[in-house]
């Protein structure tokens, strides 16, 4: 019999409070459920407010703080490396080649607290595990090379230049154990990376994302919106691929159905959305109890992104039994869709068309793979479910160094 | 219960079914004579209707337009010839059209917008398009296109020369003027600029 309340944990992320990132929502959920099981799980991070602020200024105090019964510490930034990393930036920008050591400086110069990682020492000592995320920040690199084969990693890995970066390697060689979001996530470590870190990827555990919905937060009525509509819940920029989505839309409105309707919700660049378009409605920023209720009147949630290391909010909508249409040029959103059988998947501007109006015309169908989705997430990416395989892995590893 | 409900559907076949209509759909769309004929029908109708315009509101030159680039040419078409600031759409397509680099994307875009129901309500005469639009069509003919071009510039390099000498004429002129206000050598490039670019075709 494992004893799994004797453990430790403390989470590492560049943000925490004001944000709501993927990788910060993963933070919080964690701590939280873990806090709930009766394990003691804190939470490192820094002063800085958000990645939409200065990283290099501090906005929060430093020290001891509690958010939403989580103990958080607070470390201040490092701030002189704010020039070399906007340098990089920009040669990236700019399509220019970068040397090991700028590509080196990408990650150390950019959200990063010397503090916080001396201060993990005397944790350390004490019997707590570490577990450090994402890969694309500095501060997980510094945190994970700092401590070799003491800290464990959820890199949060996205097909995206960085990746095959030295560092990354550096990093893997170093973390003590590795859980992924997803197995094409591992997929696409071990063909990457399985000669240099062959045996600690395999052994990597698939643990995904915890995720529930309180039925009771979801509001009714709210939005009087009496049409059908499709919807886009996240972060309006071009990286999720909304330029792209726009434009198929709009190819659909003129070929099918000239009263077809997407919602978008979420903040971002709100340019990017069609104005003076009775197809298009933009809502800007949601609660979440908001979120839920429009994702559960929808016909169909629409995820165009191809950078996706999981997706919380295509199982949020498959959770609400609402199907998916996803871009096939993402491995991850696909092979979930695959897997449960809840979503269909497009290659070009002809097939989204179709999948759209093979939702409209097959309600029944969609309504099906709505109801798959929920049964998916619920057995996959239960809070116990995922969390048993975290706990399972430091298990597995607290004895290996 | 659970199995029983995946059994069901299979996402796999509704999407291989999906595909495979949308590659029906690419051959149908591909050649199609009937489709072929009405496309030029519709071309040389509009054109036909843009020509015979009686009461042009607004006459620009095309050379004002085609002096222009990436997303300022996309705006500045949008402005003269349908009086309103570019779409989101517009803007977008029009750009990714521009920068496909495809052999006269300009003139194409200003025919399109010109051409289209919103442009011929307008009633915008666009000085110098139509010759352009007949030159492009003939250069754009494989290995024929290659000779004519040819051909084409050859009689047209004097003007070309006359018009890289007015930009420097200019440049210069503007420099010295910035320099000194009373300069009597930037008035002379001035004038220079002027017999220059009336001169021109």
């Amino acid at each position: 019999m494992i004893d799994f309340k004797s453990q430790k944990i403390i989470i590492v992320t560049p943000w925490f409070g004001n944000f709501s990132g993927g990788a910060e929502y993963l933070a919080k959920s964690m701590a939280t459920e873990l806090n709930k099981r009766g394990i003691e799980a804190i939470i490192f991070t820094t002063c800085c407010k958000s990645p939409n602020n200065d990283w290099w200024t501090d906005y929060y105090p430093e020290g001891k703080t509690v958010i939403e019964n989580i103990l958080v510490y607070r470390f201040p930034t490092n701030k002189k490396s704010k020039l070399k990393h906007k340098l990089v930036v920009k040669k990236l920008i700019n399509n220019d080649p970068l040397t090991e050591q700028e590509k080196t400086s990408f990650f150390i110069d950019g959200i990063n607290s010397d503090k916080l990682v001396s201060s993990l020492k005397s944790f350390i000592s004490d019997g707590y595990n570490v577990i450090s995320l994402p890969f694309f920040q500095g501060l997980t690199h510094s945190v994970v090379n700092a401590y070799p084969g003491k800290i464990s990693l959820i890199p949060c890995f996205h097909e995206e230049p960085q990746f095959y970066w030295n560092d990354v390697k550096k990093l893997l060689l170093n973390a003590k154990n590795i859980f992924f979001n997803s197995i094409e996530e591992k997929d696409m470590t071990i063909k990457n990376y399985g000669i240099d870190a062959g045996k600690k990827i395999i052994e990597g555990v698939v643990t995904g994302v915890g995720l529930e919905i309180n039925q009771e937060k979801i509001k009714s009525n709210e939005f009087d919106i009496k049409q059908d509509y499709f919807i886009y819940v996240g972060r309006k920029d071009n990286g999720k691929n909304i330029s792209l989505l726009c434009q198929w839309f709009v190819t659909y409105i003129k070929k099918y159905n000239k009263k077809a309707k997407i919602i978008f919700a979420g903040s971002g660049d709100h340019s990017l959305i069609p104005s003076n378009n009775q197809n298009f409605i933009d809502l800007g920023f949601v609660s979440e109890s908001q979120k839920y209720e429009l994702i559960q009147n929808a016909k169909a949630l629409i995820n165009l992104s191809y950078n996706e290391s999981f997706s919380i909010v295509i199982m949020e909508a498959w959770l609400l039994k609402v199907p998916t249409i996803v871009y096939q040029k993402c491995d991850v959103t696909t092979g979930h869709s695959i897997r449960s059988n809840a979503g269909l998947y497009v290659e070009n501007e002809t097939e989204f068309c179709l999948s759209l109006k093979y939702i409209e015309d097959n309600p029944e169908t969609a309504r099906m793979m709505g109801l798959n989705g929920s049964d998916y997430v619920r057995e996959e990416f239960s809070f116990d479910h995922v969390l048993s395989k975290y706990l399972l892995g430091l298990k597995k590893y607290e004895n290996t160094y | 219960m659970k199995q029983t409900k995946i059994q069901e559907i299979n996402v796999k076949e509704i999407v291989a079914e999906i595909k495979n209509n949308a590659i029906l759909i690419k051959k149908n769309n591909s050649f199609n004579l009937i489709s072929v004929l009405s496309a030029f029908y519709g071309i040389f109708f509009k054109v036909f209707r843009q020509v015979f315009i009686k009461n042009y509101k607004k006459t620009i030159d095309v050379r004002d337009l085609l002096a222009l680039n990436g997303s300022s040419f996309v705006k500045e078409v949008y402005l003269n010839v349908l009086n309103r600031e570019c779409d989101y759409l517009g803007y977008i397509n029009n750009l990714n059209y521009l920068e496909s680099d495809k052999k006269f994307a300009k003139i194409l875009i200003i025919a399109r917008i010109l051409l289209s129901q919103e442009g011929y309500q307008h009633k915008v005469k666009v000085k110098g398009l139509f010759f352009r639009i007949v030159v492009s069509f003939f250069l754009k003919i494989p290995v024929i296109g290659y000779i004519l071009e040819l051909f084409y510039y050859h009689f047209r390099l004097p003007v070309i020369i006359e018009r890289i000498k007015a930009d420097q004429a200019k440049i210069l002129s503007e420099f010295y003027e910035a320099k000194d206000p009373d300069n009597n050598l930037s008035f002379e490039l001035k004038k220079a600029v002027k017999k220059l670019t009336n001169d021109r075709f």
